[in-house]
């Protein structure tokens, strides 16, 4: 089997299960006019229950009814006229109906008969003024000769032939008679529930909630077979958003190569300009460090005598030496880290005290001295403000 | 067609119909995760390129009004007083000893791009009276800004803190003209 053949056939008809007309007895009842479709429904199944031999729980019953329509076709089989493994052959059956049921959804001209002929026997369906046909009637074809020769075919014509006259007669008011040889046969569904039956030229389309009232399998059955179709369209609805979203992705993976290639080109140009850019860079802050070495200088001797004012130089035990003393690069052009001792260790707040005071001092951080030997060592780094820092004058020319 | 494969599909088993759908979503969740991931990712690097370019392109801008200030910087300077890295380390030697130091030089290193080149050349002077060490600071700063100190440390040995080392960095620049 080709699978490209068999997508592009369309999709298969329904199965559905046509049962014979002659197992079923048939009513027209007068529904209330301007009844909602629920209590055309309760109508009906009161009125099955008054006309039927049998409870309804021993029946297989549907019924067909239009809104505006002023009454209803009903249908009931007794059960026990199926058997089991009829039944059992239902169970995927999208519609279960007698065959004539596949004929409602035409819409001949008022007053119009359809002879729907079958091996057992023939049906009449017969519309008045309505689109609900206002009668179906059903006769046996006698049994089929035993021996076939021209004599008794002839018979059975004119039996035939007899049976049907007597169900035009018996509708009434027949202006046109369609006789159908061939069995009601569905073609692929339209919608969602709905159904199509073609007899010959006729097409008899039944929309989802006509399908569902002519259907005469148990009710609680039907229900149970309805919650599994919603749940297996709603099974293909994921299935069909997630193939949905696969095509989306593969699309988006074209743009993504796309977007790919776009920014390999930026890069490249990224790439390119790189050299010129840095040398842009490189000349750039080169000019702003000649311009900084121009205009501004390093003063550390001069930071160096600011740091003396204030140092104590009392003489031995009363002092506090440099030890060494150094700029701060990474820390910019006003610090200065000095490491100091003093044999006096009070002396360090008091210098600290007046550092901090001091005007042209910024801020000042003193560690923790460490003793030995009765010296002191500690280290202490100073920022200056810049505005308290002269370079020195230049000489006298 | 669809109508084709939602009746083939519904026809399925229920079990056959769980396991395509679940292999479906499965596939469409890891598909994706993955895109998302490469989205995320391509986003940034687009983002981050987009930045750099728009910095590239700035500084491309700006490049006429950077050879301005460099010539402008250029201009203010006086070519005749600024020194290779040779002339830098003999000027600073010749300063140290007009103030009676001996001063030791270490490597010249050089910076450079387009215009200008900065040579830069450390200095040690070894245990030297406070006085002498001044004149030369001063001295050297008297030669700015053609003269740099760049950094400076000064290191009194125990017991002989009249007598303090210093070791010296000092830059100076060249113009090409």
């Amino acid at each position: 089997m080709n699978p490209l053949r068999t997508l592009r056939a369309g999709p298969p008809p329904p199965p559905v299960a046509l049962l014979p007309d002659g197992l079923f007895f048939t009513r027209t009842i007068p529904i209330a006019p301007g009844a909602t479709p629920a209590e055309a429904a309760a109508q009906i199944e009161l009125a099955i229950e008054t006309v039927a031999p049998f409870p309804l729980a021993q029946l297989y019953y549907g019924s067909h009814w239009l809104p505006d329509s002023p009454h209803a076709l009903v249908f009931a089989a007794y059960r026990r006229r199926f058997t089991v493994e009829q039944t059992t052959a239902w169970t995927g059956a999208a519609l279960v109906v007698p065959a004539f049921a596949a004929l409602l959804g035409a819409a001949p001209a008022p007053g119009t008969t359809i002879i729907l002929a079958a091996a057992d026997g023939l049906t009449a369906v017969h519309w008045g003024d309505g689109p609900v046909p206002t009668s179906v009637l059903h006769r046996p074809l006698p049994p089929a000769p035993e021996e076939e020769t021209d004599a008794t075919l002839a018979r059975a014509d004119a039996a035939r032939a007899a049976l049907r006259d007597e169900l035009i007669r018996a509708t009434g008011g027949s202006r046109t008679v369609i006789d159908l040889d061939a069995p009601p046969a569905a073609q692929p569904a339209p919608a969602e529930g709905a159904l199509v039956f073609r007899a010959g030229e006729l097409d008899s389309p039944l929309p989802a909630p006509v399908v569902a009232a002519l259907d005469v399998r148990d009710k609680a059955e039907l229900a149970t077979l309805r919650a599994a179709r919603r749940r297996d369209v709603l099974l293909w609805n994921v299935m069909f958003g997630s193939v949905a979203a696969l095509l989306l992705l593969a699309l988006a993976e074209l743009a993504l190569v796309g977007a790919r290639q776009w920014q390999a080109q930026r890069k490249k140009k990224q790439v390119a300009q790189l050299a010129v850019v840095e040398r842009i860079m490189d000349a750039d802050a080169l000019t702003r460090r000649i311009e900084d070495l121009r205009t501004k200088r390093l003063l550390p001797l001069e930071m160096i005598e600011l740091l003396n004012e204030k140092r104590p130089t009392g003489g031995p035990g009363n002092e506090i030496v440099f030890t060494s003393v150094q700029t701060v690069p990474a820390a910019g052009l006003y610090t200065l880290k000095v490491n100091a001792r003093t044999a006096n260790p009070g002396l360090i707040g008091i210098y600290r005290t007046e550092l901090v005071k001091h005007p042209g001092v910024e801020k000042a951080d003193f560690t923790p001295p460490l003793t030995r030997d009765n010296n002191a060592t500690f280290t202490f780094t100073v920022t200056f403000k810049p505005e308290a820092l002269q370079p020195p004058a230049p000489p006298p020319p | 067609m669809i109508r084709t494969l939602r009746a083939l599909f519904l026809g399925r088993l229920l079990r056959e119909k769980l396991l395509l759908v679940g292999f479906v979503l499965i596939g469409v969740l890891l598909w994706a995760s993955s895109f998302s991931n490469r989205t995320a990712l391509l986003w940034r690097t687009q983002r981050a390129t987009t930045t750099v370019l728009k910095e590239q392109q700035l500084w491309i801008n700006n490049k006429p009004a950077i050879d301005r200030a460099a010539q402008k910087t250029a201009d203010s300077l006086k070519p005749e007083l600024t020194l290779d890295g040779l002339r830098l380390v003999a000027e600073v030697g010749e300063l140290a000893s007009k103030g009676g130091l001996h001063a030791t030089s270490g490597a010249t290193t050089k910076e450079g791009s387009g215009q200008f080149t900065i040579n830069t050349v450390e200095f040690s002077v070894a245990g030297a009276e406070w006085d002498a060490l001044k004149k030369f600071y001063h001295a050297l700063q008297q030669r700015a800004p053609y003269i740099a100190v760049k950094e400076l440390a000064l290191n009194a040995q125990a017991g002989r803190e009249s007598l303090p080392s210093l070791r010296v960095r000092v830059s100076s620049f060249e113009v090409s003209r």
